[in-house]
């Protein structure tokens, strides 16, 4: 049982343990100006503790305990306030801030923190896409691995449209564009309407696509997309800043995640969803000057993206990867005249290669779809 | 009144002491050291982490209340550092080997890293085992130091036979599994020179365990807080120490008002409540647990305790931890 506050001879309840067995006695304490006088109950005169050297830590509810190197192992606990008053007085314990000195600090804190997260999270997108500039290719095709094997098995092409594929993505291309070694370029047979950039510079079109695409130029804006993805090492980028990010998550507030309810990798979600966007308009942008520079018409794109608007901007926009279509439209309309083409996209038979590519393939897997769900389009 | 009945009197009935545990921490003081140690570890760019780590467990420490006297956490973020360097180093290990064996052995790769993920895995159950023996060596109460008995190598082969025998039965072999684990850990546990003792059967927890799991399916769930309610009575009234045993006294109500109040409180603050909830939910659990019994504590001796700061900031890695 705790002692009471109480005093025989003046001096406060104490329990007294020596460090080398389980056994509290109680004490009474009694300070003097250089130490304090230690009685046992039955009035035994225990080893004085000097005042200093003292260690005082207040615990939460009012426990005082007291060590000292002298007594090494030994413990004082007291629950008498005033012996903390009086320890404070003697100047061998800190005063208690004073409530508003708290505030003002909580306040300091906080304001840094909120402050310090702000610029962290300001500079995450050009210092991440920076590092992702300096890992070399050979690395980032070891993480295109896994990717190739979990869609290779609905990989469909002919002779004939893979080489239609990777010729339109040649005359797309730009000098100073990453040289993979391993990068393909594929249709896979899924029913979504999307387009991919994988590790180690592949693509993957989908069969939803294709089936979905009017013309030779609006296969060949999304390929543009998805190249200039490619050559700002995007993926590489999201890697590093998922990376950072979640160090930084664990680091700070990690020990606490288990009991959130809100689930921090939610949150982190919307933030990279933001760089997400950014990536995207980047890719947009690009995608209009490797089609002018190739000769295309850039109404492929937009008539592409006319179309996705029915179908994709019922999501608000801050909860998406991508900006909504009509924005990206709009961007790309700004960025010039739609130039009359001075060259096809592709050849006509080459086309319905390409289109034809999946033909008699119609397979369903909603598993893998709803995994590559939120992905480059 | 004539006396006519003889009134037998009992002998006063022997009354055995009762050990309360209660939590004198609060809510506010929880959240401004959670917020210095956010603040300094931002300013640090992490290093502060491990010394975070420790103010919060001291704090929860000197908070928790056993039989009149407080726990004391003596366990130094230093040290919790060095730690963290030594699993980042094995990390980077995990790491490196693989690309290193690839260098001499083309296309070697695939099986180190194989081999290595396995020894991972094996990892787990003595990342368990070191991270409370570091605990409890870095737990005082009365001046005396808890540990944990050295016992990681058995403790390990209980845990991945039975994690296999567990997998192979659908999961019904899951709660003796657990029961095991538990004596092993319990039966480990000493308190200075005693050690507890943990004496709880397999077959009842077997029985607690699977028909809570039926009935939590039939009742869409509901039933899981008598189910947790029982499991804590079932540990604790089979848990002792010298002459007390344990007692806890917490019923679905408590458990559904934890869970539930938990999960609402931080999410409609966004977080922010949170170490009011940490301060209520574990006063309530604390004040609903006893041990009933003798302890002549004149017999509990000290003993010299190691325990490893690396294995716990292992644990926290391989998220293992015991979340305290």
């Amino acid at each position: 049982m705790l002692p009471e506050a109480g005093d025989r001879e003046s001096g406060f309840r104490a329990e007294w343990m020596d460090g080398s067995s389980g056994r509290a006695h109680a004490v009474y304490i009694s300070p003097l100006p250089d130490r304090l006088l230690v009685r046992s109950e039955e009035g035994t005169e225990l080893e004085p503790w000097m005042l200093e050297g003292l260690h005082v830590e207040p615990l939460p509810g009012g426990v005082l305990h007291l060590t000292h190197g002298a007594h090494p192992g030994a413990l004082l606990s007291s629950v008498d306030p005033r012996l903390r008053e009086v320890l404070e007085a003697a100047g061998a314990a800190s005063r208690r801030p004073a409530a508003r000195s708290l505030v003002a600090r909580a306040v300091f804190y906080a304001a840094t923190v909120a402050g310090a997260v702000a610029l962290f999270l300001a500079v995450l997108p050009a210092m991440s896409a920076a590092i992702a500039r300096r890992v070399p290719l050979s690395i980032e095709e070891q993480l295109a691995l896994p990717v190739n094997k979990l869609l290779q098995s609905r990989y469909c092409a002919s002779a004939d449209s893979r080489r239609a594929l990777v010729t339109l993505a040649e005359s797309l291309r730009l000098a100073g564009d990453p040289e993979f070694t391993g990068a393909r370029f594929e249709i896979v047979d899924l029913a979504m309407v999307n387009a991919f950039t994988f590790p180690g510079g592949s693509i993957v079109v989908t069969r939803g696509l294709l089936d979905d695409a009017q013309s030779p130029e609006e296969l060949a804006g999304v390929l543009a997309h998805e190249l200039e993805h490619v050559a700002r090492r995007h993926v590489m980028a999201q890697v590093v800043r998922s990376v950072i990010l979640t160090t930084g998550w664990q680091l700070t507030v990690g020990d606490f995640a288990g009991l959130m309810a809100i689930d921090p990798s939610t949150m982190l979600e919307i933030a990279s969803r933001s760089f997400s966007r950014d990536a995207e308009k980047e890719a947009d942008e690009g995608a209009t000057r490797r089609l002018r520079h190739a000769g295309f018409s850039t109404r492929g794109l937009s008539d592409f993206f006319a179309r996705m608007e029915g179908s994709t901007d019922f999501v608000p926009e801050w909860l998406s990867t991508h900006p909504a279509s009509a924005e990206r439209r709009k961007a790309i309309a700004e960025s010039g005249p739609a130039d009359p083409p001075r060259v096809a996209a592709m050849p006509d038979p080459d086309w319905k290669a390409i289109k034809g590519a999946c033909s008699g393939r119609r397979g369903v897997d909603p598993h893998l779809e709803k995994l590559l769900g939120a992905g480059n389009r | 009144m004539p006396d006519s009945v003889a009134v037998v009197r009992a002998p006063a009935a022997y009354e055995p002491p009762i050990h309360r545990l209660s939590f004198h921490g609060d809510g506010t003081s929880l959240f401004l050291l959670i917020l210095k140690n956010l603040f300094l570890t931002v300013i640090t760019l992490g290093v502060y982490a491990a010394w975070a780590r420790a103010e919060r467990r001291k704090y929860m420490w000197s908070s928790t209340e056993i039989s009149g006297q407080r726990l004391v956490f003596t366990g130094t973020g230093l040290e919790l550092f060095k730690g963290y360097l030594k699993v980042l180093a094995v990390y980077l290990a995990f790491t490196l080997i693989p690309i290193g064996a690839n260098y001499v052995i083309p296309g070697s790769r695939p099986i180190v890293q194989g081999v290595l993920t396995l020894a991972f895995v094996v990892l787990i159950p003595f990342a368990i085992y070191w991270s409370r023996a570091y605990l409890l060596s870095r737990t005082k109460w009365r001046g005396i130091r808890f540990g944990l008995e050295p016992g990681a190598g058995p403790y390990a082969k209980t845990f991945i036979g039975g994690y296999l025998l567990t997998l192979l039965t659908l999961g019904i072999y899951g709660p003796v599994w657990l029961n095991k684990l538990r004596a092993i850990l319990l039966n480990n546990t000493r308190y200075g020179t005693e050690r507890f003792s943990f004496d709880g059967s397999n077959r009842e927890a077997f029985r607690i365990g699977f028909t809570g799991f039926l009935l939590s399916v039939v009742t869409l769930g509901v039933y899981y807080f008598w189910y947790a309610a029982k499991m804590s009575r079932f540990v604790l009234s089979h848990t002792s120490f010298m002459g007390a045993r344990g007692r806890s006294e917490l019923t679905a109500g408590d458990m559904f008002k934890i869970v539930v109040g938990s999960i609402l409180g931080t999410a409609l603050t966004l977080g922010i409540a949170f170490p009011w909830i940490v301060v209520w939910s574990t006063r309530k659990v604390l004040d609903r647990i006893t041990f009933v019994g003798e302890v002549d504590f004149a017999l509990v001796a000290q003993r010299a305790s190691s325990g490893n700061a690396a294995s716990d900031a292992l644990a926290h890695d391989l998220g293992v931890d015991l979340a305290l």
